[in-house]
């Protein structure tokens, strides 16, 4: 049998001992279905079998964030505009993102894949890769496993998991896409081919609709057609991206889990809820992102040198502006400071749609180059101190800047 | 215009303005070198409005001229020449090289919006030998800043004051002073900032033939000439720091060490100690008769030790590895003085009987 999927009987017995396991890792990836409308559908029975949809107001020019299968029906999914969602089903109930909420959930989901591999590279809230490989002498075969971590997620947590089980992440990946929601895909390392020969190349990792238009004027359309062509093809078509999909299209990926990814930058963006084209106004916004990010970075025990500022015209052409700074910093008056400047030089010939600012090239290492002739920054660090203890104590209004009253 | 020159000569002067012409120009005549000819002398010039350079070359004149030629094509096109007697005609706008039985013409740019370099009215002048500059630059311009955000530090104080011409260079991070006594006849005084690029153009551009160096200047711009070379440059707008406030004046640990051996292990040292942020961090630890480095990171270990001798306290403390090298790189004398305060306090090198020199350099602080 090439590929099971169940919903709800427990999965034909595979024997992942056979030897076509022999030197290859075991991975898997659970996907939650719906993860934030099922949060919400969970802790409110009375939503339960309808459209739900969690995202910014309805009637704001927030995106959808989650949609619920029901809503799904009604053509709605993630990063559609709120707007576009409403017109597609008004009776949906409309939800707002409740992050706090989800991230307990998916702290409770962690737990139970903890308990199996401390091998677990989360993606985002909902999904996972885990590497089991070292587990299963102590908890069974890999698909056994992949079935009882389903199994708890549905029975401690009340959710459902989509889950895929191959040697790779791009396979496992796969996997768990195919019978969303609540799949259960096994893809045996001999019958890889067979899994993937069908699928149409777009499924590949690295194909946008760039990519895959230039491969449809190849009349390449499933992995079997780009199969047939050669490394050296496609290394002069595609370059790099030419050598990846030689080797996704023969299921190989050699990637690992990596446990705990470092951070690589902080930021904050935000949408306007009218486009903005006054500086001044856009300057007290600038300020507001400056003060988060560098509230975060500073309880990360972070510090970062470049500082990029983000904007989004209305008609979406977005640009982005980055400055290195002399020294790594976790004040909020410098961040602002920078970003400030890379705003002013910026012409606002049409007004903005959204702002952002994000802090990288980040360290954790306390050594500081002293200076001479600057302000030292040890009074604004001691202030920043403690607005962070006040904050922490009262709440994020504790102390505010007067601009952001 | 008419002129006869050698490729050699052609070659000189371009490679005497190619620096002045403007990168990021606005004005497309500015991409450009202004060549004139006039009163049997060809000279070629080049501007960005902040520098410009004038030189001039040997060459035949046979009929007056001017016009500009795109800098970069020229330049390319000089340096390809046969080796020959060159002619070059200029005639509606086209400058037309001839050599052998061939000939290149170029499109060349009205004169007329070219920017003339300014003389400067009523001047002060001094004089000084261009032996005693060029190390004094030498020994200083490192220490620029180069971020741009605060521009007096892209840029060397000069100062003349009686006898004593003095440059100054800071990134507020290390600072380099240095000080020479020079005929001052008139009794000139200047105080001004001067951008590194110029001061750096001049260290390329000065031969040690040339014997001496005149520097004329007002309140905005200063003129350095030299040879055949005539070098306007603006100041840097602003208030360079009060500098003298800040060279320490006593130390709590003096080491008389060897500049050879200091920089050859420090050297060593920063090889162990590059990490990805690019900060390049090495601990230094005096006791009594030796200084020790010793470094272990992802990449290994080294420990340095090297016999010095020294007066005070023990003492500990980092720096960047690159602003100790830089230093000892340009210091002439074998031995230097080091003089430490604790390991927050500033470090300050001195040349051994040389008290001409001294070099500054801040720690980093690490917890």
């Amino acid at each position: 049998m090439l590929v099971t999927s169940v919903t709800g009987d427990k999965p034909l017995n595979h024997s992942d001992t056979c030897k076509d396991w022999t030197g290859l890792r075991k991975l898997i990836h659970v996907d939650m279905d719906a993860f934030y409308a099922s949060v919400e559908q969970r802790d409110d029975p009375s939503l339960l079998g309808k459209p739900v949809v969690v995202g910014g107001k309805p009637n704001s020019r927030s995106v959808v964030s989650t949609a619920s299968y029901e809503a799904r029906k009604f053509g709605i999914h993630s990063a559609m505009p709120m707007a576009e969602a409403y017109r597609r089903c008004p009776q949906a109930i409309f939800l707002p993102v409740n992050m706090p909420k989800y991230k307990k959930v998916s702290l409770q989901i962690r737990e139970i894949f903890l308990t199996y591999t401390p091998l677990v590279e989360p993606l985002s809230l909902d999904e996972a890769f885990l590497d089991v490989t070292g587990s299963t002498s102590l908890f069974g075969s890999v698909d056994s496993i992949a079935w009882q971590i389903k199994q708890r997620i549905k029975e401690e947590l009340c959710l459902t998991a989509s889950v895929g089980i191959a040697w790779n992440k791009f396979l496992a990946k796969l996997a768990s896409d195919l019978q969303k929601p609540n799949g259960f895909v096994f893809v045996q390392p001999n019958k890889i081919q067979e899994f993937l020969d069908p699928l149409s190349i777009e499924r590949l990792w690295g194909v946008g609709q760039r990519t895959s238009e230039q491969l449809h004027k190849l009349n390449i359309k499933t992995i079997k057609d780009l199969r047939h062509l050669e490394l050296g093809y496609l290394i002069q078509q595609f370059g790099v991206l030419g050598n990846q999909l030689y080797q996704l299209a023969r299921g190989i990926d050699e990637r690992p889990i990596e446990p705990e990814r470092d951070v690589k930058s902080i930021g904050r963006e935000t949408t306007f809820s009218v486009d903005v084209i006054d500086r001044d106004a856009l300057e007290t916004t600038l300020l507001e992102l400056a003060v988060d990010v560098g509230r975060r970075l500073r309880k990360e025990g972070l510090k970062g040198k470049t500082v990029t500022l983000k904007l989004r015209y209305d008609d979406f052409k977005t640009v982005s502006r980055s400055q290195t700074l002399d020294q790594a910093t976790d004040l909020d008056e410098k961040i602002f400071q920078e970003a400030r400047i890379l705003l002013r030089n910026v012409s606002l010939k049409s007004s903005i749609r959204l702002l952002g600012v994000t802090i990288n090239n980040l360290s954790s290492k306390c050594e500081r180059q002293l200076s001479l002739f600057s302000e030292s920054d040890e009074k604004l660090e001691a202030l920043a101190k403690v607005i962070d203890a006040v904050n922490q104590k009262f709440g994020e209004k504790g102390i505010k800047r007067a601009r952001l009253l | 215009m008419k002129i006869f020159c050698s490729k050699d000569s052609l070659i000189s002067g371009v490679n005497a303005v190619q620096r002045a012409v403007s990168v990021k120009n606005t004005l497309p005549v500015l991409s450009g070198i202004l060549i004139s000819a006039e009163k049997q002398s060809l000279r070629f010039a080049a501007t960005d409005l902040e520098l410009g350079i004038r030189c001039e070359i040997p060459a035949q004149i046979e009929e007056e001229g001017t016009i500009v030629v795109p800098a970069k094509l020229f330049a390319e096109v000089v340096r390809k020449l046969p080796d020959t007697m060159i002619t070059i005609k200029e005639e509606n706008l086209a400058i037309t090289i001839y050599y052998y039985q061939s000939e290149i013409t170029l499109r060349g740019y009205d004169p007329e919006e070219y920017p003339l370099l300014p003389d400067l009215i009523d001047p002060m002048s001094y004089t000084i030998p261009t032996l005693i500059f060029k190390n004094m630059i030498r020994q200083t311009i490192f220490s620029c800043a180069v971020e741009e955000n605060r521009p007096v530090f892209n840029g060397t104080l000069m100062q003349i004051e009686g006898s004593n011409l003095r440059l100054v260079a800071t990134d507020t991070h290390r600072l380099a002073y240095s000080i020479s006594e020079v005929e001052n006849p008139k009794n000139a005084s200047f105080n001004g900032i001067i951008p590194a690029k110029t001061l750096a153009e001049i260290y390329r551009l000065l031969k040690d033939e040339d014997e001496s160096i005149q520097i004329s200047f007002n309140k905005t711009q200063v003129v350095f000439q030299f040879g055949l070379i005539y070098l306007v440059s603006r100041l840097i707008d602003g208030m360079f720091p009060n500098y003298k406030q800040v060279i320490p004046q006593t130390c709590e640990t003096k080491i008389n060490l060897s500049v050879k051996n200091f920089l050859e292990a420090v050297e060593r040292a920063s090889l162990l100690s590059h990490d990805k942020s690019g900060a390049n961090i090495i601990r230094i630890k005096v006791e009594s008769t030796q200084l020790k480095i010793d470094q272990t990171t992802e990449l290994g270990k080294i420990s340095e030790q090297i016999e010095v001798t020294t007066q005070g306290n023990d003492v500990m403390i980092a720096f960047n590895a690159k602003f100790l090298i830089d230093a000892l790189k340009v210091i002439d004398t074998d031995q230097i003085i080091f003089e430490l305060s604790g390991p927050y306090s500033p470090g300050v090198m001195r040349p051994l009987d040389n008290p001409n020199y001294l070099y500054l350099v801040l720690p980093v602080r690490i917890s």
